[in-house]
């Protein structure tokens, strides 16, 4: 029960992340949006019993795409324009 | 008689694109030698895979799983026959290549240039649902690449193509994958016989969802109408032997795989089909009348080859032996004439620096020997008598009769696209014969390592022309192939 | 704001015949084992390859060719990012002018470097035995390369020894593929005896595939990172 619970609001939270990352004109606060999502979803693999999955998607998800999305920014712009 | 084992055509090309980036830090002019070789080895396999295939399809089990457990290798006649197109378009590319890429590029293109064609090769000889979606990626991000590569002058336009391209690509691939996902949820298996075996049975929603997600997704490769935004692009940007890859080697791969799923793995399901009818035609009217406008030489090329695509489309979704004859034919015509076009137009592109068509004026007598083997390839896409294209689209319009009326208005639309395609054609070969050029000094031709594969390519546009039987030979088998099922193939397992 | 609002309405319908389709038709939570392929993965699978972990018994052996053509994928798709960014003004010689990491980093990531990379190791090396393989190990091994890069502004990969590497590994892949095909005839056989299941030398050849695989992923990783990093703005 808690942890039908607590998925539910994992998900919901995810969901959140989500939509926040695709509204928001700041890309960097869109990368870290996206990262929460990445990490929310290894939890998620973790609870359903992937955890094969779920490393990688902490890993490459959460860690080197971000990395990567940040740099892109970094070298390009932060803000988005209409 | 020696067998070469079927899986060997993508294990050493792999290998090879491995060892090829540190054999260039020793030994710099290697990329290309070792390339060639591995082209060559591919072309050999997939002759002597062909002569196999004809007698009883090859089966290839990988890792030694049978299947449905493991990854299977079937090479039927018309798996083999697209596999040998592949590898002699691409060795007949690989002569082309040499003053098209840029320098210090070399080495990876060469890498690139493999991997594309092990992927390509992979995705009509393999039997696996993901495995064929592994193969679709390994071709798609290698022509990204190669596309990014290839840029020449206008730096600008191929990365702006190469981008487009891109996120469209991983689009499809994700809907493919949404697809096979769906599939695998429904049937719990994976081995395209097994899955031709389990569908009717399995949900019906379910299955009829996988395949909207399969088809949108492999229509993309497939340059299909709605789903084509990449296609002119990826053409124009791209130095001219990838555009020849694109349209001999990716597009027929893509379409091959789209054929093969819908055939094969759903039975020819009419739903599909119909769509593919409709899709096909749209794909054809609208590739042929925008190619109609253009005033770019490659542009052209490549709505062409959009129409040509639904003209393939039309001729499979008919689903009878003719039509499928007819319209394998067209896909074989299609990738040998507009090879050739993409050619000969990347030579005068090459003499003139210059992609408008008003340029070509008088280009019979500046550059002869190019300007005939264009001509030869234009004559073959138009249908004219003599050339290949005029049996397929014969073949075709005969299929479609035996659909009945239906077909009749099949066969009328495909006749009046024909004709725009003349108009276009027509146009472009009365300027480079008729009209007189503006300067008049003879251009150099192209060295004859670039004339001989268009020399290649245009005997066998004439041979296609004047002695189908030749081809009806492995095109008849390989048409029962697809009508027939995988099932039977490999005898249910 | 029309063209959106339509593209909004397609999406929409597109997600509520999805997702009713999903909900009402797949058959979620149900045991289906009995179906498909799958129970032949689970109840023989630790005896078919000698892999404890039984996600790297059907990616490396079951369907180990998916994944010799998925490491090619990302090979290539390292290879584009070089493609795309080749010369996209990048004087010769400049070196990137970046302000300098703080102490407190520097000293982190002198101390966590050969911790990550020995965690990296770890993952891929207890591939057949623990969660994890080739591709998370790899992945952590080139975020401990991308905290060189934060922490020393003038740290760079050696470009040849990295291809060297990458060449290296990816060729052992297909080289043990084509051993399977010359000694069984099969390609990708597992030639290699299983050993007992849960020690580190078991399981045939999927130890040697994970390695390959965890130092050519984290070479091309790290290559994707060293290649945005070196791009100037």
């Amino acid at each position: 029960m808690i942890l039908t619970i607590a998925v539910a609001i994992l998900i919901l939270m995810m969901m959140v992340f989500a939509v926040y990352s695709v509204e928001t004109k700041d890309l960097l606060y869109a990368v870290v949006g996206t990262m929460a999502v990445s990490l929310i979803v290894s939890i998620l693999f973790y609870v359903l019993q992937a955890p094969d999955v779920a490393m990688a998607e902490a890993a490459i998800g959460a860690g080197i795409s971000t990395a990567v999305f940040v740099i892109a920014i970094k070298k390009t712009e932060r803000y988005e324009h209409d | 008689m020696v067998n070469i084992d079927p899986t060997l055509m993508i294990g050493i090309p792999l290998f090879m694109g491995f060892l090829i980036p540190s054999v260039a830090i020793v030994w710099k002019n290697s990329p290309r030698y070792l390339a060639g070789f591995t082209i060559l080895f591919n072309l050999i396999a997939s002759t002597l895979l062909l002569i196999r295939s004809l007698n009883a399809p090859v089966i290839s089990v990988l890792g030694g799983w049978q299947p449905p457990y493991g990854i299977v290798f079937v090479a039927g006649p018309l798996g083999s026959m697209l596999a040998l197109l592949i590898s002699s378009m691409t060795m007949l590319t690989w002569f082309y290549l040499p003053p098209h890429i840029k320098e210090g590029n070399e080495t990876k293109f060469y890498m690139l240039f493999i991997l594309l064609m092990a992927g390509a090769t992979g995705m009509v000889l393999t039997g696996d649902l993901f495995n064929l979606f592994v193969f679709t990626e390994i071709t798609s991000i290698a022509s990204f690449s190669l596309l990014a590569y290839s840029r020449g002058k206008d730096e600008k336009e191929a990365v702006e193509a190469t981008i487009k391209y891109m996120i469209i690509g991983s689009l499809s691939s994700a809907f493919f994958l949404i697809g096979i996902a769906l599939l695998y949820g429904a049937t719990g298996t994976l081995n395209m016989a097994d899955l031709a075996s389990k569908i009717p049975s399995a949900n019906h929603n379910l299955v009829m969802m996988a395949l909207a997600m399969i088809i949108t997704g492999l229509g993309i490769e497939a340059e299909m109408f709605p789903l084509n935004g990449w296609t002119p692009d990826a053409y124009t940007g791209a130095t001219h032997p990838v555009s020849v890859m694109f349209a001999s080697v990716v597009v027929k791969a893509g379409f091959f795989a789209l054929i093969r799923v819908v055939f094969l793995i759903f039975g020819a399901a009419t739903e599909a089909l119909q769509i593919l009818m409709i899709f096909g035609l749209l794909t054809l009217f609208v590739g042929e009348s925008s190619a109609l406008r253009q005033t770019d030489l490659k542009r052209m090329l490549a709505y062409s080859s959009i129409g040509q695509m639904g003209l393939l489309l039309v001729a499979f979704s008919l689903n009878n032996q003719t039509a499928l004859v007819g319209g394998l034919y067209a896909m074989l015509n299609h990738a040998i004439a507009k090879g050739l076009l993409f050619m000969a137009a990347g030579s005068f592109i090459f003499a003139l620096g210059t992609r408008d068509i008003s340029a070509l004026n008088g280009m019979g007598k500046r550059m002869p020997v190019t300007s005939a083997l264009f001509t030869i390839g234009a004559f073959s896409i138009m249908g004219l008598p003599f050339f290949g294209g005029f049996i397929s689209k014969i073949v075709i319009i005969a299929g479609s009769m035996q659909a009945g009326t239906e077909g009749m208005l099949v066969a009328i639309l495909i006749l009046s696209a024909s004709l725009i395609e003349l108009v276009y054609f027509l146009r472009v070969v009365h300027r480079i014969w008729m009209r007189e050029p503006e300067d008049d000094s003879r251009l150099k031709e192209a060295p004859f390592t670039q004339m001989f594969p268009m020399i290649v390519l245009a005997a066998f546009v004439f041979l296609m022309g004047i002695y189908p039987q030749a081809f009806f030979k492995v095109l008849i088998p390989a048409a029962q192939e697809l009508l027939r099922g995988l099932g039977t193939m490999i005898g249910g397992a | 704001m029309i063209k959106k609002s339509i593209a909004l309405i397609l999406i929409a319908i597109l997600f509520v015949a999805i997702f009713f389709t999903l909900a009402n038709d797949l058959p979620f939570g149900d045991n289906r084992t009995t179906t498909g392929v799958s129970d032949k993965y689970i109840y023989h699978g630790v005896n078919d390859t000698g892999a404890s972990n039984l996600v790297t018994a059907i990616v490396v052996n079951y369907r180990g060719f998916d994944t010799l053509g998925e490491v090619t994928v990302l090979f290539v798709a390292a290879t584009g990012v070089g493609a795309v960014l080749y010369n996209m003004g990048r004087p010769a010689g400049k070196k990137r002018k970046k302000t300098e990491a703080s102490l407190i980093v520097r000293t982190g990531s002198r101390i966590l470097f050969p911790m990550m990379l020995l965690f990296g190791a770890y993952i891929f090396v207890h591939g057949h035995l623990t969660p994890g393989g080739g591709f998370q190990g790899g992945a952590v091994i080139a975020t401990a390369f991308l905290f060189k890069y934060v922490s020393d502004t003038r740290y760079h990969i050696d470009h040849n020894k990295f291809t060297a590497t990458e060449s290296v590994v990816g060729m052992t892949f297909a080289l043990v593929g084509i051993m399977g095909l010359l000694l069984t005839g099969y390609f990708l056989f597992n030639f290699l005896p299983n050993g007992s299941p849960g020690e580190l030398l078991s399981a045939g050849i999927i130890p040697i595939i994970y390695v390959a695989i965890g130092i050519k992923v984290g070479a091309e990783l790290t290559g994707i990172l060293d290649n945005m990093m070196e791009v100037e703005q």
